[in-house]
């Protein structure tokens, strides 16, 4: 038959137990619990100290590149402005030039052209002149059937083309 | 006459059972006042209501203590007391020899 | 064996050892409890008894069911340890990193940093007193509702508290008992002795009211639906179905809440007296003394 303990009942050995129980369990605990998760948790802890370094690092790095980058571009925007206010000064330059060219050209031959013209018709006026001078002498001559000294029939045949002319 | 006296011991541990918990208008009036004052606590600040309650239970539980003394002992008294002073009493009348063998 | 496997093994397992003590004990109570009737209030049945000198040593329920508890909680640390990795790739490892780091909060906010190795030990006391007294739900005799297993726990707190109270030196520890006039020295001493008897009553007196108002309750529920339920033809007639459910409510409030209140509150006391108790100048003064004298002595 099993008894059972009075409700209140001290037994040292009991006790003894108990104490030696908590001990126990305090040690199970350090040693399976506290330990191999602390390990971690500081592991885990130095992996992300690391990571954060490294994610610094990194940064910097990145920043440095655009800084470099943007001092280059910045440098090869001015270049390329430069380049193109030299091309647009040399064209400007050039067009310039090719058209005063032109334009020096263009008068040099409308001068030639003009002094031809005027040649033409002064040698023309004067073609025309000593035809006119020559046939009026043979058409006096044979008109008044007289002779007329070559200085008078010079004189009346210039006199009769103004006359011509200004009757025109 | 044995009877009587296994009697008397009875009523007088049921007796000293219910003297012993009078213990526990102590911590009744001690936690009442305790959560009289934690409900104004957190009347007058509602937003320290967890720290207010849990500093509140935690007193109650320890201002308990004096209540728990008075419980064992009454337990003592009805379930343990009965049977080691009837013990006595069995003993000693022997001793006398008052008991037939 | 894949390692997958052999992990799943390994996890089922575990999970076997921190059910099985309580099954086992489950069993041992069902086949030894006496069939009786009425109420009937009293200690842990005793199994055998080892003689030993002083008095005999009694292996009673309450032994078996300290050690399911420890064999549990050891293989809970196993299997929530179990494939721990810097990464963690399982809830049971979040749930023992919150553990951990919840204590270790604990000690810091109640006792500070330089305490930290109490973390285990506050840790232990917590999760052998929750557990014991959540023994109670199996229909097992919770351990914290013997006197010796908390009286047991109590002293050894004691001996710890007493133990950094000696740390200023035994001069100090032997003059604090004499304030503030010598005349309170045995007022002082019962003082010091009714740090572990308070600690221990406080435990198992409110784990006991629990086991006394529970078995009230149960007697009076099977009284009741014997009375009501009685007129059932045959064996229906005998079984107590209110019985059934009506326990549990009050289950809630005295094994749930009362045990996981008093752990903590057992926790807590050992931390506020070992901290409190700790004369940190008188250590100081005495450790720099000491450093002088290693000093003198080297020179």
């Amino acid at each position: 038959m099993i008894q059972s303990l009075d409700i209140i009942s001290v037994n040292i050995w009991s006790i003894l137990i108990s104490l030696v129980n908590l001990l126990l369990l305090f040690l199970i605990l350090k040693k399976f619990l506290f330990k191999p998760v602390t390990k971690v948790m500081n592991e885990r802890q130095n992996q992300v100290t690391a990571i954060y370094a490294d994610a610094e690092k990194d940064r910097q790095a990145a920043a440095d590149m655009k800084q470099e980058y943007e001092t280059r571009m910045a440098a090869a925007r001015e270049e390329a402005d430069g380049l193109v206010r030299d091309a647009v000064q040399t064209a400007q330059r050039k067009s310039d030039s090719i058209i005063a060219d032109a334009n020096s050209q263009a008068a040099h031959l409308k001068q030639k052209a003009e002094m031809e013209i005027e040649l033409e018709k002064k040698q023309m006026l004067s073609d025309v002149k000593t035809e006119i001078s020559d046939l009026a002498v043979s058409i006096a001559a044979r008109i008044m059937e007289r002779e007329v000294s070559q200085q008078d029939h010079a004189d009346f045949v210039e006199q009769f083309i103004e006359n011509v002319g200004e009757n025109k | 006459m044995l009877e009587l006296a296994i009697g008397i011991i009875l009523a007088g541990c049921a007796i000293g059972a219910g003297l012993a918990l009078i213990a526990g208008i102590g911590p009744g009036i001690g936690e009442g006042n305790a959560v009289a004052k934690a409900c104004e606590a957190i009347g007058r600040q509602p937003e320290s209501k967890g720290a207010v309650t849990s500093t509140m239970i935690m007193g109650c539980a320890i201002a308990e203590t004096t209540g728990l003394y008075g419980l064992v002992v009454g337990i003592l008294l009805i379930f343990v007391a009965p049977g080691i002073f009837t013990g006595v009493l069995k003993s000693t009348l022997e001793a006398m020899n008052y008991l037939p063998k | 064996m894949s390692k997958a496997k052999k992990d799943k093994m390994i996890d089922i397992l575990l999970l076997c050892m921190i059910i099985l003590p309580f099954v086992f004990c489950m069993v041992l109570k069902v086949l030894t409890t006496p069939g009786s009737e009425g109420i009937s209030i009293t200690g842990a049945l005793v199994y055998f008894e080892i003689p030993m000198p002083l008095m005999p040593l009694q292996i009673t329920e309450v032994q078996v069911t300290s050690l399911a508890v420890i064999i549990s909680i050891f293989s809970l640390c196993l299997y929530m340890t179990h494939g721990i990795a810097v990464v963690p790739n399982s809830k049971r490892q979040l749930v023992a990193e919150y553990v951990v780091e919840k204590v270790n909060h604990l000690i810091h906010d109640n006792m500070g940093s330089k305490y930290a190795s109490f973390a285990p030990f506050v840790a232990a006391i917590m999760g052998i007193s929750a557990f014991s007294s959540f023994s109670s739900l199996l229909g097992l005799f919770p351990p914290t509702s013997d006197m010796n297993i908390v009286a047991g726990w109590a002293i050894l707190v004691f001996v710890i508290i007493t133990h950094y109270k000696l740390k200023g030196g035994i001069f100090p520890y032997v003059k604090g008992f004499f304030e503030p006039v010598p005349i309170f020295a045995p007022f002082n001493i019962i003082g010091e002795i009714a740090t572990p008897v308070s600690m221990s009553f406080r435990h198992y007196g409110n784990v006991l009211s629990g086991v006394v108002i529970a078995t009230l309750i149960n007697s009076a529920l099977g009284g009741l639906s014997e009375m009501i339920l009685g007129w059932l033809p045959g064996f229906l007639g005998d079984i107590p179905f209110l019985r059934v459910g009506i326990p549990a409510v009050l289950s809630v409030y005295f094994d749930i809440f009362s045990g996981a209140m008093q752990a903590f509150i057992f926790a807590m006391l050992t931390m506020l007296y070992v901290a409190t108790g700790f004369p940190e100048e008188e250590y100081e003064k005495r450790q720099a003394k000491k450093k002088k004298k290693a000093l003198s002595a080297a020179q």
